[in-house]
């Protein structure tokens, strides 16, 4: 017997995830978080008008981005009776917090537009199995394939990211934020444990492997990060030092992921949890005082990940 | 010369493999044996994983170590978002003389397209690949016939043989007793964890007729519990 199609199949799938992801005070925080959020997005709608078309325009890149990189779409397409509706139905749901904002402010024309981005749904898909970022990824060495991994996940976003971050060297804060986003993106790249056989293919120990693997990322991380600071400081050489700090801070943020990664290697593994870490390691990178203690959560977790890797290098002593 | 001593392996306890003494000279040796009879535990106990600590696994006199040994696993696993000349890239970091650079033509691997897009036989014919480039004087390979297509089998036999030829010591493990019988210059039947003969070429005959007997023993006697 065929079970009843409905068009809210994927809104209760996704309500069942949320609840498998989250124990009841987590959905009660997200939904408080929500709350904040929808608060937030009131407040600055209200005050000033001309933020509309940003906050229509971010909710409309954000989905269309959704759309394009949602990985189930080819099995809802296939699986899902009344596939194209069901998505409908999930994006109105998304989109509804921010058109009620819009209506609430009085938008009728971008609340409008935004329920028409439901349509989205019958947009087809670009297929991402193509190689991104071919001519980038050719500079990055053997050793630093997650940076590769890093490219193929993120470009063209993170080229974008850091050609804007180049362009408002001019503004105050801007370039910085534009960079220390990317860098959360590279250190999100180093969650992902390698197989055993291309860790041992990488370097002969573990004080060689580290070295290469955080060296290596200074490297690029300093192609990337000094032109903006460069560029930044000749517009404000007051704020010279300011830079600087926040310079070496997201050079040993993204020291601290590679490090953290190797401390709690396991062959093939995602280190989710790692995120965590490296997040509250980021909140003291951009604070000037406090730009110390991401080095220090680096310099402790340096000897644990020696001997987490020497336990894969030279098995056979144990 | 790989020589192994006091080699014991044990899970909760139970011990699963035991290798008192034993020594393989360069050639390609064949581990056979039915499923759960210790291939993949031998392999994984020789490169130095689960292991007890008085083992002696010596490569030529010295502690054998990956720096000697190339090892390729049952289950091919690659890191997400890169192609197959990526992975290849960082197995052939050192000397590129070993003219292996020709198999991927051999073996017709896409190496410019993304990993995650290939199919099983792709991606075993690729990790086979990654374990010759390091061009180590130990290969083992762990069931390295899986998944592959009757062409990429020959391709691997003939690699095989010619650096078995070159001085290497080939060790390869299958369920399937047909590809090593014409590979291996000797096979080593694998029975409870213990190497339990050792039949050189020429002489597989008396191993197909007692691998084939304790099958047909074994089938004879769940049948007759069935019944």
């Amino acid at each position: 017997m065929l079970a009843r199609a409905s068009r809210t199949v994927l809104l209760r799938l996704r309500w069942l995830q949320l609840r498998r992801a989250f124990p009841a005070y987590g959905l009660v925080l997200l939904a408080l978080g929500l709350l904040g959020l929808l608060w937030l997005l009131h407040r600055a709608a209200s005050q000033d008008a001309g933020l509309l078309p940003y906050i229509a325009g971010g909710a409309a890149l954000t989905l269309w981005g959704l759309h394009q990189r949602r990985g189930d779409h080819a099995f809802v397409l296939r699986h899902v009776a009344q596939a194209r509706q069901s998505m409908a139905v999930e994006y109105l749901s998304m989109l509804s917090p921010v058109i009620a904002v819009l209506l609430v402010a009085g938008a009728w024309k971008w609340a409008t537009g935004m329920a028409l981005l439901v349509l989205l749904a019958w947009v087809p898909v670009v297929q991402g199995g193509g190689v991104r970022g071919a001519w980038s990824r050719r500079w990055i060495p053997a050793h630093l394939f997650e940076w590769k991994s890093f490219v193929q996940g993120t470009h063209p976003l993170g080229l974008f990211l850091w050609l804007a971050a180049i362009a408002s060297c001019w503004l105050p804060v801007l370039p910085l934020f534009l960079v220390g986003a990317i860098t959360m993106l590279v250190a999100g790249a180093q969650e992902q444990c390698e197989p055993r056989a291309m860790l041992l293919a990488t370097a002969n120990d573990a004080r060689a492997l580290l070295r290469k693997k955080v060296f290596g990322s200074m490297r690029i991380m300093l192609i990337m990060v000094l032109p903006v600071i460069f560029g930044a400081t000749i517009f404000r050489p007051e704020w010279w030092w300011i830079h600087a700090l926040f310079g070496v801070g997201m050079l040993v943020l993204v020291a601290y992921a590679i490090v953290l990664k190797y401390a709690n290697y396991r062959p093939n593994i995602r280190l989710e949890a790692n995120g965590a870490n490296v997040a509250v390691a980021a909140v003291f990178a951009i604070l000037p005082g406090l730009s110390l203690v991401p080095l220090i959560m680096l310099l402790t977790e340096w000897p644990k990940a020696r001997a987490n890797l020497n336990a894969c290098f030279h098995a056979h002593h144990r | 010369m790989l020589t192994i001593a006091d080699l014991r392996c044990a899970y909760d306890d139970k011990r699963v493999m035991e290798v008192p003494d034993f020594t393989l000279a360069p050639g390609v040796h064949g581990i056979v044996g039915l499923n759960g009879a210790g291939k993949t535990t031998l392999l994984n106990a020789l490169y130095g994983f689960g292991r007890n600590k008085e083992a002696r696994v010596l490569w030529s006199g010295q502690d054998m170590s990956h720096r000697n040994t190339a090892f390729q696993e049952a289950e091919s696993y690659f890191h997400p978002g890169i192609t197959g000349r990526e992975y290849l890239d960082l197995f052939m970091q050192g000397d590129r003389s070993s003219g292996l650079e020709g198999l991927n033509v051999l073996l017709d691997v896409p190496l410019d397209a993304l990993i995650s897009t290939y199919s099983t036989g792709m991606r075993r014919k690729l990790a086979i690949l990654g374990t010759l480039h390091l061009d180590r004087p130990l290969v083992m390979l762990d069931e390295p016939m899986n998944g592959l297509d009757l062409a990429s089998v020959r391709v691997v036999e003939a690699v095989v043989r010619k650096l078995a030829e070159r001085g290497r010591t080939m060790i390869i493990t299958s369920h399937v007793l047909g590809p090593l019988v014409a590979l291996c210059d000797h096979i080593h039947l694998l029975k409870g964890g213990r190497i339990a003969r050792t039949f050189d070429r020429g002489h597989t005959g008396e191993l197909e007729s007692e691998l084939f007997a304790e099958l047909d023993r074994r089938t004879q006697e769940t049948i007759a519990r069935w019944e």
